[in-house]
């Protein structure tokens, strides 16, 4: 275990068929009455903001809905238009439906909202903020790389820190998981799998290891389904829909959990996919397993989340770390085929 | 993976686990915005010289303002007005709950009455009743056994009643939860060996029982894997810091776990056992906990198989064939309460019939038997445990329980 061990995750998750109607109660009990929701152009052009408001049409919370005109994460127009808009309706709460900028933007309205439109205008540097924020839930409708449930946002070269930002309750509905390019799905996955490989392998924090390890199982049991069952023609027949928004589920429920890794990983140094992402960040996870090898006290139980408990067992012992790596090594080539042909530097 | 179609985990605990940990709360307390705290603990903590390590490692930044060590091992609704009232009296704007179950159990429930301005606690029993985020707690384990530090359920009595009234709620889990070594170093050895044998017991129940789900599962396996590297070392050396606070984290691990997933049988009967023949709860854990595995053997096979890891280690399970690994793990917590007997020279009981007072008369007697199993039918826990189980079926466990015998699995109707 590490010297003094922290663990922080404001977050409550909500996973599974019809998450979405669980909704309001969760909002009534954050004392939230009147939400605003954020959504992204894919969430717009999907209709989900429709589901959203299916889930709320028999309680008694309005919903406020606006669609973002594009992917970016809010610039300071765009944040002082939401932000009168959001003070001006008297809402209380804010939901984002979508991923990504989009969930930038909320936790930057939320700021926003809470510390003043002058934070907009200020060019102070990175600020660590220890002041209670409003209620934000976060909706994810596709598999991200998970920094939505991290502890920092970005504005215009500004950093905000506050575990505040994490998002009080993430709902993963795979009802509402959308058809997603490939090259997302296997980046989000292999990301995922970077960060929670590491925490696993190298930290020395149980709840850390808990999350990371439940991470790696996702990733495991839906990415390989989802790479080769891509046909994104067939997302329009119900059957073939249902099947590949489960395993959507799963890589997003992963992202989230590698966001909660992510804010509580201090005890890892260095964190090679902090600043990486997909391919390259679980090819730089390999490199540091080799490297940090008789350094990982986890090491071999990155083979037992990989494979399978007998394949563990058979393993001997003083090979399990290598077996563990080696399994890594085949669940990266046998998704995205890339561990021959890039150079697992870290820099590719 | 194993997924429930729908599952539910939030485990909104700031969770500070070392050396010196209490030297944390200053700023903790800081961040939350108070600097007026109220103590609440028991008498036996304040005894031990526990209360005066906190005080000092609040130093100067911090008054308690009132310091209450009047909290009964079964806490009653008449000691939470009590201590609510005084609270209001003193100004405070925050608890601190130091002690075991009983005293996080009255910390929470004083804080609903001080946060909602209420003048009856028992407006607020059941599930969900709390709407609103309660005044600043911090809770302090001196125990490694309940994780109440980390759960969202309380439970006091209602003695004019007869009744344990439940408390769930989100905003029942504290701030903050800080283990710190120091506060666990003064346990004896049989308690040491009860309370963590209940952390197991916590996460076994929570990585089987029906409302399980991955990521409890995945806490529950790594406070079992704490409790087997740590606990037969601790009870041999129980000045090892280490040890302790490996075991402390684990009860919070087991505790995050438990209450995502709920328990099941093992709770069931062990807390009607500790209802009606005043037997300590980590104790009626630890004899009950592999009887509960046996019993749904036939329904949790692979789950129990998967135990077996964290249970053993891996060098045992890798040699394990895998149709053996299920009852192996069964094996291993029988195999864990015969050493912890030997280790506490006999004060650890390994069955009902041998389970006594100070003065060494039994605790339970084989006529009270069929009261448990009466009591054990109105415990909600019941519903969780993945095998049907009557009042039969509770008297033919308590029955093995008491003499020790393993569970005849034949005799198990399979539902």
């Amino acid at each position: 275990m590490t010297a003094l061990l922290r663990f922080f995750s404001r977050t409550k998750l909500c996973f599974g068929s019809h998450a979405l109607a669980h909704l309001p109660f969760e909002l009534s009990a954050m004392n939230g009455w009147k939400p605003f929701v954020l959504t992204d152009p894919p969430g717009k052009d999907a209709r989900l903001h429709l589901d959203m408001a299916r889930a709320f049409r028999n309680s008694d919370i309005p919903l406020g809905i606006a669609a973002l005109s594009d992917d970016r994460p809010g610039a300071c127009q765009e944040m002082e238009d939401l932000y009168h808009l959001f003070v001006d309706k008297g809402y209380d709460c804010i939901m984002a439906l979508g991923t990504g900028p989009l969930v930038q933007t909320a936790k930057l309205l939320n700021l926003t909202v809470c510390l003043g439109p002058e934070i907009l205008r200020s060019s102070a540097g990175p600020e660590q903020l220890d002041t209670p924020l409003l209620p934000m839930v976060f909706v994810p409708t596709r598999p991200s790389e998970g920094r939505e449930t991290a502890t920092k946002v970005t504005l215009e070269g500004r950093t905000f820190a506050s575990e505040f930002l994490l998002p009080d309750l993430t709902v993963i509905a795979p009802d509402i998981m959308l058809g997603t390019p490939e090259n997302q799905i296997l980046d989000a996955g292999l990301t995922c799998l970077a960060v929670c490989g590491n925490a696993v392998a190298f930290s020395g924090n149980p709840l850390v290891r808990a999350h990371a390890a439940t991470g790696i199982r996702l990733v495991r049991d839906a990415l390989p389904y989802l790479v080769r069952h891509p046909d994104p023609d067939e997302i329009f027949c119900r059957k073939s829909r249902k099947n590949r928004c489960r395993p959507l589920a799963f890589l997003a429920h992963a992202a989230a959990l590698s966001g909660i890794i992510r804010a509580n990983t201090g005890d890892l140094t260095p964190r090679p996919s902090d600043n990486l992402s997909g391919r390259k960040a679980a090819l730089a996870l390999v490199k540091d397993l080799k490297a940090r090898k008789t350094l990982s006290p986890g090491l071999s139980h990155l083979l037992l989340l990989l494979t399978d408990p007998d394949r563990y067992a058979a393993s001997p012992g003083s090979r399990r770390a290598d077996a563990a790596i080696l399994a890594v090594e085949t669940f990266i080539h046998d998704v995205s085929g890339t561990l021959e042909t890039e150079a697992p530097n870290g820099d590719a | 993976m194993e997924m429930p179609e729908y599952y539910e985990f939030c485990g909104r605990v700031n969770l500070i686990a070392g050396r010196d940990a209490l030297e944390q709360i200053p700023d903790l307390l800081a961040s939350l915005g108070t600097e007026h705290p109220r103590v609440i603990t028991d008498a036996g903590v304040a005894r031990a010289g526990l209360v005066d390590i906190l005080l000092q490692a609040l130093g100067r930044r911090i008054t308690a303002r009132t310091i209450e060590d009047a909290v009964p091992p079964d806490s009653d609704l008449k000691t939470v007005h009590t201590l609510a009232r005084r609270y209001r009296e003193k100004g405070c704007n925050a608890i601190i709950a130091l002690g075991g179950g009983s005293v996080m159990d009255t910390a929470k429930a004083v804080n609903i009455l001080v946060s909602e301005s209420g003048q009856d606690l028992t407006a607020f029993s059941g599930a969900g009743a709390l709407k609103h985020r309660l005044k600043p707690q911090v809770a302090v384990p001196t125990t490694a056994a309940t994780g109440s530090e980390v759960t969202l359920v309380a439970v006091i009595a209602d003695p004019e009643h007869g009744r344990k009234l439940l408390f769930t709620s989100h905003f029942l889990i504290p701030d903050a939860a800080v283990i710190d070594p120091r506060m666990t170093l003064s346990l004896p050895p049989h308690i040491t060996a009860a309370t963590a044998m209940d952390a197991l017991s916590h996460a076994i129940e929570a990585s089987i029982c029906l409302a399980r789900n991955p990521l409890s599962t995945a806490l529950a396996h790594e406070a079992i894997d704490l409790i087997r590297c740590h606990l037969l070392p601790v009870i041999t050396h129980p000045a090892d810091p280490a040890g302790r606070l490996a075991l402390a984290t684990a009860a919070a691990l087991a505790g995050m776990a438990f209450s995502n997933s709920m328990v099941g049988m093992v709770h069931t009967l062990g807390d009607s056992v500790g209802w009606v023949c005043h037997v300590p709860h980590g104790t009626c854990m630890a004899i009950l906990l592999p009887y509960g595995m046996a019993y749904n053997f036939h329904k949790t096979q692979p789950l129990l198989a998967d135990l077996l890891l964290p249970l053993a280690g891996e060098e045992i399970f890798a040699r394990t064939p895998p149709r053996d690994r299920a009852q192996k793990a069964i094996d291993q917590v029988r195999q864990m309460n015969r050493r912890l007997h030997h280790a506490t020279a006999g004060a650890h009981a390994v069955c009902l019939r041998d389970v006594t007072d100070r003065d060494g008369k039994p605790l339970v007697h084989r006529h009270q038997l069929p009261t448990i199993a009466k009591t054990a039918l109105g415990d909600g826990s019941i519903f969780y445990n993945p095998e049907d189980l009557d009042y039969d079926d509770c008297l033919m466990v308590l029955e093995a329980a008491f003499q020790g015998d393993p569970l005849d699995r034949s005799r198990i109707r399979k539902g």
